[in-house]
């Protein structure tokens, strides 16, 4: 699991097998993009007791070209974007912005409430919010005495 | 990113805290440029960036684009996997030539992209000049 490796407190016997899953999951955009892992999008990821949110970013594109999809344990992020269109006439000087189709997904650590999961696309910024489920939430076992 | 702060208390317990120092990164923004007869158009992906934190500077024939973000930390989450830098600043400087009117240019900011329209002097219509005899 590929966010598992900077949370070295738990161990994780699937963590190895998640990363090769990981490798297989690349796309890729037409031009050459910054990103640390070296897929695309880059993602952020944010976590609290009760959920996790990725941040990614994602300029120019159409919402109805963005597809999120949750099932039990796998999220899967597709979109796609096209040059734009130039007007009549027209003649590139310079093309550095990517265009095309990406398609990520990630292995979730643990269930999420799939009702509740929530996206939002605002200046360019992609932001996804899965809920944890209630059984994945975080329990404080009380202790008895005696 | 982070660094570690230590301190110990009175009973000998030892209270160590990630301090996040966050750092902005300086990226340049990926642009088309595209000229028409009537104007040359700069298109630059600025995600992140809305019309309220970018800035236009045009001195002379240079034109300088950029644009900041702080990536808000939700309320009550930890960043704990970082694939890009969540604060950076946007830069990128062009050189403009004397064909650009620069009182015409106009920008517009949507979904990260900042589209630049920059309108070329319209050519002055040719005269004709009357010679008068003294």
């Amino acid at each position: 699991m590929f966010w598992r490796r900077s949370r070295q407190s738990t161990w994780n016997p699937w963590s190895d097998l998640w990363d090769l899953q990981d490798e297989f999951n690349r796309a890729f955009w037409a031009s050459p993009w910054q990103g640390l892992s070296g897929e695309f999008p880059a993602v952020n990821v944010y976590e609290s007791d009760d959920a996790l949110e990725l941040s990614m970013k994602l300029p120019g594109i159409n919402p109805k070209d963005l597809d999120v999809t949750v099932n039990q344990d796998t999220l899967t992020l597709k979109g796609s974007r096209e040059v734009d269109k130039a007007p009549e006439g027209a003649e590139y000087l310079r093309q550095e912005r990517g265009a095309g189709s990406f398609v990520r997904s990630f292995a979730l650590p643990f269930p999420v409430n799939t009702g509740e999961v929530a996206a939002r696309y605002q200046d360019g910024i992609l932001t996804v919010r899965l809920p944890k489920a209630e059984s994945a939430q975080p329990r404080k076992i009380a202790i008895k005495a005696g | 990113m982070s660094t570690e702060v230590r301190t110990v208390n009175k009973d000998n317990e030892a209270n160590v805290q990630r301090v996040e120092r966050r750092e902005a990164v300086v990226l340049s923004p990926a642009v088309d440029i595209l000229e028409t007869e009537k104007d040359v158009l700069l298109l630059a992906d600025m995600p992140g960036v809305n019309e309220k934190n970018v800035d236009i500077d045009l001195h002379g024939n240079s034109l300088t684009i950029k644009g900041h973000r702080e990536s808000p930390v939700p309320a009550g989450m930890e960043l704990i996997r970082t694939e890009y830098q969540p604060d950076y600043r946007y830069e990128r400087q062009f050189t403009m030539g004397d064909t650009i009117d620069r009182e015409k240019i106009t920008a517009v900011m949507k979904d990260g992209v900042l589209r630049l329209t920059l309108p070329k002097v319209k050519e002055l219509a040719p005269r004709r000049i009357e010679v008068k005899a003294c």
